[in-house]
């Protein structure tokens, strides 16, 4: 107890030096939860943008197969798996476009309108007319429009790789974020599809949404044993990306080396000038002891120091961190269409605060151990 | 009555550069209760003996005793204890914390023993104040205060715990004739009253004196042992 007063009683009767550490301490945490905060955020959007219009988890023919039958059996065991959120039949096939003197090569997809919203949110991604509503519509991709110069009622003919012909009537324009997809993909009903393949009932494969894409593996894994003696294979978007996921992780391991560096060389500063502290006050210190203070409680004047140095620091830079990283989202947001999103993860927060504290402890561990070094003769007998 | 102090063939060396002693088998025995003086040339380890008295330092060689308890074999948190409860120093420069007012200082050794100070002793640490005479100034920070007043509240800090052998050294050697005249009146004071043991390091004869037994140092030895 008396060593927490005095060590109260040293910060407060030299304000501007405690102010100066708690400051730096601050700026220190102030980057690091900014940086911290900034890389999580940019990562969930860049993911969010990157797949949540993407099948998650895909289920197709088995290698010698072209088809899926008895899909509706198959979506239904599916859909109660843990962290499956979406499950959505699809007829895939490629066919060109003949337009003049050009042709494009495209994939006819066939979807169900109703279940494929919930992974392709085609209802807010058509930008110009609606999704098809019979088996005669089709809605194309914003490059392929531009490319072809179609629009809303036009119509399109499609060749299939047994060389026949269909005509399909544009009944809107959508746009999936991903050139790739807007030249490739044309979108019709599933029932359409299955006619102009003469696919009966089949389909050719069934995609997904995950609550977690960085455990689609395992999901797959799942959804292989749910479907057991089925002809399929399933795969998952984490092992057909390996590279995005790894750019991920590096991406992220230089955010936590930033961020150790950035607390270390805090941690750093304030061990120093703790130590300084303790030849600021070995005067006192030598007193104390002449007066009968333990060398342990003399130790616990610089651990309570450092504590009440880290607990400043820790709620000046948590504030500090969060204002900044709230304004730079701002300034960003005002300046144009961003990714990243400005919530904030409140854990995080307290952990950075935590860590800061913790560290600034650490840091007196020092100046307190060689406090007890002190002699108080050496104070005495100089004056 | 008993001793309050008891050294026997105390030495001190100082091992740097060139081995100097500085104390040669010193034999002293102080009484419980008495009021006595050191007195001796500037060097001749009139302060090295009070701090080995006060367990600061130590002997290089003897034994020492304090209120009957060998002090040379206890750990350092046995002498803090003993420092803490037992002495009250009151040093040749005055040694106050600037961190605190005179009536906080005042009140240290007691915090450091108790960890909180009640009513009791601070109206205890009030009425010593006032009988150093510094009410008007006691909360002032001790750099607010001159060199006699500080003093004087090293003096009143070194009382706080009731100890039962107060060392001092030079206490007045910064202060006038009139200042130091009533610290002297003070200590006696506190002698006769409480059966304080005093052990005051002076170079003025005429203080030296007024005490009970004047001790004196030449060269690391007790050259004079004076009953007065
Ligand atoms: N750390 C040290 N190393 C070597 N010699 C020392 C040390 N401290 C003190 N001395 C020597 O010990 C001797 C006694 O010193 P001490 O301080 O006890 O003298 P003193 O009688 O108190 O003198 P004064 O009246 O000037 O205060 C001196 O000669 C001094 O030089
Ligand atoms: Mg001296």
């Amino acid at each position: 107890m008396v060593s927490f007063k005095i060590a109260l009683r040293f910060l407060k009767s030299s304000k501007m030096q405690t102010l100066l550490i708690m400051m730096g301490l601050a700026v220190g945490i102030a980057v690091q939860i900014f940086v911290g905060q900034l890389l999580t955020n940019l990562q969930e959007g860049f993911l969010e943008e990157t797949t949540g219009n993407a099948s998650h988890v895909t289920v197709f023919p088995a290698e010698d197969e072209i088809i899926i039958d008895n899909w509706e059996s198959k979506v239904a065991g599916i859909q109660n798996i843990d962290g499956i959120t979406a499950v959505s039949p699809a007829v895939d096939s490629p066919a060109l476009i003949v337009k003049g003197s050009q042709s494009n090569s495209i994939l006819v997809r066939g979807l169900d309108m109703t279940q494929a919203e919930a992974i392709y949110e085609l209802a807010e991604n058509t930008y110009e007319g609606d999704v098809p509503t019979n088996d005669t519509q089709v809605l194309v991709g914003k490059e392929l429009a531009t490319d072809l110069t179609l629009s809303v009622g036009d119509g399109l003919d499609i060749i299939t790789p047994s060389q026949n012909t269909f005509t399909l009537w544009v009944s809107g324009i959508y746009d999936l974020g991903s050139a790739i997809v807007n030249e490739r993909w044309i979108i019709v009903n599933i029932a359409s599809a299955q006619s102009i393949y003469s696919l009966g009932d089949n389909i050719t494969s069934i995609e997904t949404q995950t609550t977690d894409i960085f455990t689609t593996d395992s999901t797959a894994e799942e959804v292989a044993a749910a479907l057991g003696n089925s002809p399929i294979t399933v795969n998952n978007w984490k092992d057909d990306n390996p590279d995005f996921f790894s750019a991920l992780a590096s991406q992220g391991a230089s955010s936590y080396m930033i961020q150790t560096f950035v607390l270390l060389s805090v941690v750093i500063g304030i061990a120093s000038i703790l130590s300084i502290t303790v030849v600021q006050k070995s005067r006192q210190i030598g007193i104390l002891k002449a007066m009968g203070i333990k060398d342990s409680q003399a130790s616990l004047i610089f651990l309570y120091q450092g504590l009440l140095l880290g607990i400043g620091g820790a709620i000046m830079g948590v504030l500090l961190g969060a204002i900044l990283f709230y304004g730079f989202i701002q300034a960003l947001s005002s300046s144009g269409d961003s990714i990243i999103s400005s919530s904030f993860d409140i854990n995080f927060l307290l952990l950075s605060g935590l860590i800061a504290v913790i560290a600034s402890a650490m840091a007196s561990l020092l100046p307190a151990i060689k406090s007890r070094k002190l002699d108080p003769i050496e104070v005495i007998r100089n004056g | 009555m008993a001793d309050m102090i008891n050294m026997q063939k105390v030495s001190k060396i100082y091992s740097g550069a060139i081995e100097t002693q500085v104390l040669f088998d010193i034999d002293l025995k102080v009484e419980e209760g008495s009021f006595n003086s050191l007195v001796g040339q500037s060097g001749s380890g009139k302060s090295t003996l009070l701090n080995i008295i006060g367990t600061l330092d130590k002997a290089t060689k003897g034994t020492v005793e304090i209120a009957g308890q060998r002090t040379d074999t206890m750990t350092k948190d046995q002498l803090a204890s003993l420092r803490n409860q037992s002495l009250g120093f009151i040093f040749q420069f005055h040694h106050l914390l600037p961190e605190f007012t005179a009536r906080e200082n005042v009140l240290m050794p007691y915090l450091i023993q108790h960890g909180k100070t009640t009513s009791e002793i601070e109206k205890r640490a009030d009425e010593l104040l006032g009988l150093v005479g510094l009410d008007a100034v006691k909360n002032n920070l001790s750099t607010e205060m001159s060199g006699g007043q500080q003093q004087r509240a090293a003096i009143a800090r070194a009382l706080i715990n009731n100890p039962k052998l107060i060392l001092a050294d030079e206490p007045t050697g910064n202060l006038d004739t009139d200042t130091t005249d009533s610290v002297y009146r003070l200590l006696r004071q506190i002698n006769e009253e409480y059966g304080t043991t005093f052990l005051i390091v002076t170079h003025d004869r005429k203080i030296a004196e007024r005490t009970d037994r004047i001790i004196m140092v030449e060269d690391g030895r007790i050259e004079l042992d004076l009953i007065t």
